[in-house]
């Protein structure tokens, strides 16, 4: 033995065995998730079955619902909106994925840009630039129609189940355009090359080889829309509302009218979580009985020539990019500089006043606007830290039954964000949890609305990482809880970074969830859109709507520069 | 002063059983192999050393203190050991340095003293150069030095290593292999190393323990494994072997056409190991062999031959029995196909595996 092997005799610095605090943590966890999701949840299926009044057991609320025509049609015209919004989607989505996937059509790579513009357009956002794009009688296209034509009738009404559609599905596109590139880009050449030197041209063989081979993923997309669809609730309230009619979430606020009827708006969710949950369902087992040649690493790919016809589809990708994020977004910003919205952007109706307003004069909007970063920045935080817990418990399988952890973490999901909102309202906002109108019970609600995409994500993070680094930590003399936070919390840090971003973009701009939980004190901007949108206020909301979109945008900037360019629109 | 004590350890996976009835005791200072094919149970086994893994039943127990038992186990963290991965498991987020002093920093070992101390350990793997560079920037041998410095930074009671050399390519394999018994001559850690491959166990270790389907076959010394294999597994798995039938009686085992003196036999059949090593081959002319004390002669024919380089490797059809053996012979020493030959044996290097 050399000298070396005796410093300061190192043996006799025995170690007290130390406390393992990761039991406390994991038991804690446990206790938060059931306090966030089974307790919320179960007011869901309880209220929906008991009398309002005597409490106990009934199906009378189901029957309530189902007699009234008026709830029946809600849900009618949600059906027809979400068919006609996922036509819509497909046909916006679909050839720019192909394109950007398997051709050689210069600027493709711009198509990237357009989606994930539409994708962080706040749907509200969308909404109220349609509105001032297309609104039957001074909305700028029908303004401009009449004064071209003379032609009074308006070109367009964005207030109609079309238009409602067609807002939509020009937000929620980008859903499929992320399947289908991400299903493409598997699909290997070859089984193209093969069908070509068999004879068939390069059209023939993208309509038998190509599509099917990526339809299951494009199944899954399209499941998706409906499902976001049937859930949105801010989008319907801007235009279904004011052209009279109602979709299944618009209707379910009514039953908070006075006196509000709770009850009755749980029988009446009912059916849009049972849905949700079948479509999750149907989802996965289409996913996963996908075709082998979509499964497992992507062959070699060429570009495919398209020749004349590429003209068309670089239109087409142009027109929804115009469509989806420039009009409505050139719209809002010039609004936002006007002092009259229906007027020409001349000079004497420019001004500053809308910013100075919103941000040091209107105490309402300054206070919503500080809300909105506020409950972002800590439900992003606390999403992701209760995430990663989550997902590192189940992965490591920490604790007895961690698999009922992961059940939990994902449960979410089948909950629409509006009907999220009322079992919070049920679970938290009266007493003995006085929650209602407090910033608590948002953060709350955002939390677990958010859970299932920050848990999916760490547990893939997770489930990459070799459980002998942490073995190695243990066995070197560290806790369960060192592992975590010096090895795989720091080793993660980009995925985890970007499940933080992710998370603060859509709780930016979430609006169902936090319904029904606002009152004067704790309202976001979304919330307010819809208050202002009713008071015809559109110059202070578009600068408003700036200024979230500034926001927002700079955040995912500066993810995209750390994290590259794709991290938001990733199949997770 | 280490002793680490393995006690009638068994591990259960719901109705498979990966170890059974593992019992070993290891002196102060001893480098242990735990040798055998893939899902033997060498893995588990080590795991529960470590602690990672509670035992069904047995119990472990290190310098007198019951260390695991179906009741619990010390944890990982506690137990004053060290480990080395087959992915070496180096710390990606963390410098050659901040790696190999972490088990110091657990240790609470004062900042100087860390930094001298790890200075040291990777003057004595020659990776001083590194330490400030991160696990990435490092060749996968530089990785393997970086796992074995911080194994033995912390001076731990046992060492256990987890087939450390698998991601290897041969050159590198080799030069590790004597860079971990160089460490372990030098820092005397009582040492437990798994591995599948029998030229590295043999190499490295004071004893094998040679492990099928969850049971210790045998334990010993490299050679004596080599040369005395108790069981026809343990004779397969280390090296080549010839393995021949018969039945025992009165202390003599009975083949067919010859019979050999055996104390240790039972009787019954029996199964005999000899190596192809001990078959020495002459030709045969019509002259007799000569006959020697407790050589055994036997008259064949070469039935195939490979030139393996080195040495020959013959197949051998016994004249006249249905037998055939396998004989390695110098590459000087070359009969044709066909050839007669005699093949002499040492009568005790016929060894029983099977009914002894």
């Amino acid at each position: 033995m050399t000298d070396i092997a005796n410093v300061n005799g190192l043996r006799p610095l025995a170690r007290r065995p130390k406390f393992d605090w990761s039991l406390v943590v994991f038991g804690l966890l446990t206790a938060i998730l059931v306090g966030l999701v089974v307790y919320p949840m179960s007011r869901l299926l309880i209220e929906s079955f008991s009398d309002p009044k005597t409490g106990s057991f009934t199906v009378a609320n189901f029957f309530d619902v189902a007699r009234r025509s008026r709830y029946l049609l809600a849900y009618w015209h949600t059906v027809q909106l979400a068919v006609v919004t996922v036509i819509m989607s497909v046909a916006m989505a679909l050839p720019m994925a192909w394109v950007v996937s398997r051709t050689d059509i210069p600027g493709r790579s711009l198509f990237y840009f357009g989606t994930l513009g539409a994708f962080i357009m706040p749907p509200f956002l969308g909404a109220i630039g349609w509105i001032l794009l297309a609104g039957p009688n001074a909305g700028w296209i029908n303004q401009i129609w009449t004064s071209l034509t003379g032609i009074e009738d308006p070109l367009v009404n964005i207030f109609s189940l079309w238009g409602l559609a067609f807002v939509i599905a020009l937000n929620v596109f980008p859903l499929i355009f992320i399947f289908a590139t991400s299903a493409l880009d598997l699909i290997s050449s070859e089984m193209e090359e093969a069908a070509a030197i068999h004879g068939a041209g390069p059209m023939r063989t993208t309509w038998i080889i190509t599509l099917p081979l990526a339809l299951p993923a494009i199944l899954g997309a399209i499941m998706l829309v409906f499902l976001e669809t049937i859930a949105l609730y801010g989008t319907p309230a801007l235009i279904a509302i004011p052209a009279r009619f109602n979709v299944a979430t618009t209707q379910l606020t009514t039953f908070f009218e006075y006196p509000a009827k709770i009850e009755l708006a749980m029988a009446f969710s009912v059916p849009l979580v049972l849905i949700t949950i079948v479509l999750l369902g149907a989802q996965r087992l289409l996913l996963r009985g996908g075709h082998v040649a979509v499964s497992g690493k992507g062959g070699a790919r060429t570009a495919m020539r398209v020749g004349r016809w590429k003209w068309l589809f670089l239109a087409h990708g142009v027109a929804v990019t115009l469509l989806a994020v420039i009009l409505p977004a050139g719209i809002l910003v010039s609004t936002s500089f006007q002092i009259a919205w229906a007027k020409a952007p001349v000079l004497s109706n420019l001004t500053l006043d809308n910013y100075r307003a919103i941000l040091f004069e209107q105490a309402t909007v300054r206070e919503a606007m500080f809300n909105t970063v506020y409950f972002a920045l800590a439900s992003a935080t606390a999403c992701t830290v209760l995430g990663f817990l989550t997902a590192y418990v189940v992965i490591r399988k920490l604790i007895p039954y961690s698999s009922a952890l992961a059940f939990l973490a994902v449960a979410p999901v089948a909950v629409p964000g509006i009907v999220l909102a009322i079992c919070f309202y049920a679970a938290f906002a009266g007493p003995p949890f006085s929650l209602y109108g407090s910033s608590l019970i948002i953060i709350l609600a955002f939390i677990t609305r958010f859970l299932p995409i920050a848990f999916v994500s760490c547990a893939s993070g997770i489930r990459s990482l070799n459980p002998e680094l942490e073995e190695a930590v243990r066995i070197h003399g560290g806790s369960r809880m060192r592992a975590m936070v010096e090895v795989v919390a720091p080793v993660l840090k980009k995925s985890l970074m970007g499940v933080w971003i992710l998370v603060f973009v859509i709780c930016s701009r979430e609006l169902s969830t936090a319904m029904f939980l606002t009152s004067h004190q704790n309202r976001v901007i979304s919330i307010l859109t819809l208050d202002m949108s009713e008071q015809g206020d559109y110059e202070t909301l578009a600068a408003m709507g700036v200024v979230l979109l500034v926001v927002t945008s700079t955040v995912v900037a500066i993810g995209m520069r750390l994290l590259g360019r794709d991290f938001m629109l990733r199949r997770n | 002063m280490t002793k680490l004590i393995l006690d009638g350890l068994v591990k259960d996976y719901g109705g498979f059983r990966a170890a059974d009835n593992i019992s070993l005791t290891l002196a102060d200072g001893e480098f242990l192999s735990l040798l055998g094919p893939s899902g033997c149970g060498k893995t588990t086994t080590l795991r529960m050393i470590a602690g990672f893994i509670t035992p069904t039943q047995g119990r472990i127990e290190l310098d007198g203190r019951e260390i695991s038992s179906p009741k619990g186990v010390v944890a990982p963290e506690n137990r004053d050991m060290s480990m080395i991965f087959q992915s070496y498991a180096i710390w990606p987020n963390m410098t050659v340095a901040q790696n190999v002093g972490f088990g110091l920093r657990m240790k609470k070992l004062p900042a100087d003293q860390i930094k001298k101390r790890v200075g040291e350990i990777l003057g004595v793997v020659q990776l001083d150069h590194l330490a400030e560079r991160y696990p990435s920037e490092l060749s996968g041998g530089q990785q393997q030095r970086v796992a074995l410095a911080r194994a033995v930074a912390v001076q731990p009671k046992v060492m256990l290593l987890d087939e450390p050399l698998s991601n290897l390519d041969a050159n590198l394999r080799e030069e590790m292999r004597t860079e971990i018994k160089r460490m372990h001559v030098e820092f005397g850690i009582t040492t437990v190393y798994v591995t599948h491959d029998q030229s590295e166990a043999m190499a490295i270790s004071d004893r094998v323990a040679v492990i099928k389907a969850g049971r210790i076959e045998q334990i010993d010394e490299p050679y004596r494994l080599y040369a005395r294999p108790r069981t026809r597994f343990a004779a397969e798995f280390i090296g080549r072997t010839n393995l021949i039938e018969g039945h025992a009686k009165a202390g003599e085992m009975h083949f067919e056409g010859f019979s050999v003196p055996s104390a240790e036999v039972r009787s019954g059949g029996v199964l005999a190991s000899v190596r192809p090593q001990n078959l020495k081959l002459s030709l045969r002319g019509n002259d007799k062999p000569e006959r020697a004390e407790g050589v055994l002669h036997l008259a064949a024919r070469i039935d195939e031959r490979i030139f393996l380089g080195e040495r020959w490797d013959y197949g051998l059809a016994l004249e006249g029995r249905a037998m055939s053996l396998r004989a390695a012979a110098p590459a000087e020493q070359v009969f044709d196909m066909d050839a007669p030959v005699w093949i002499s044996i040492q009568e005790s290097r016929i060894i029983p595996v099977e009914g002894a």
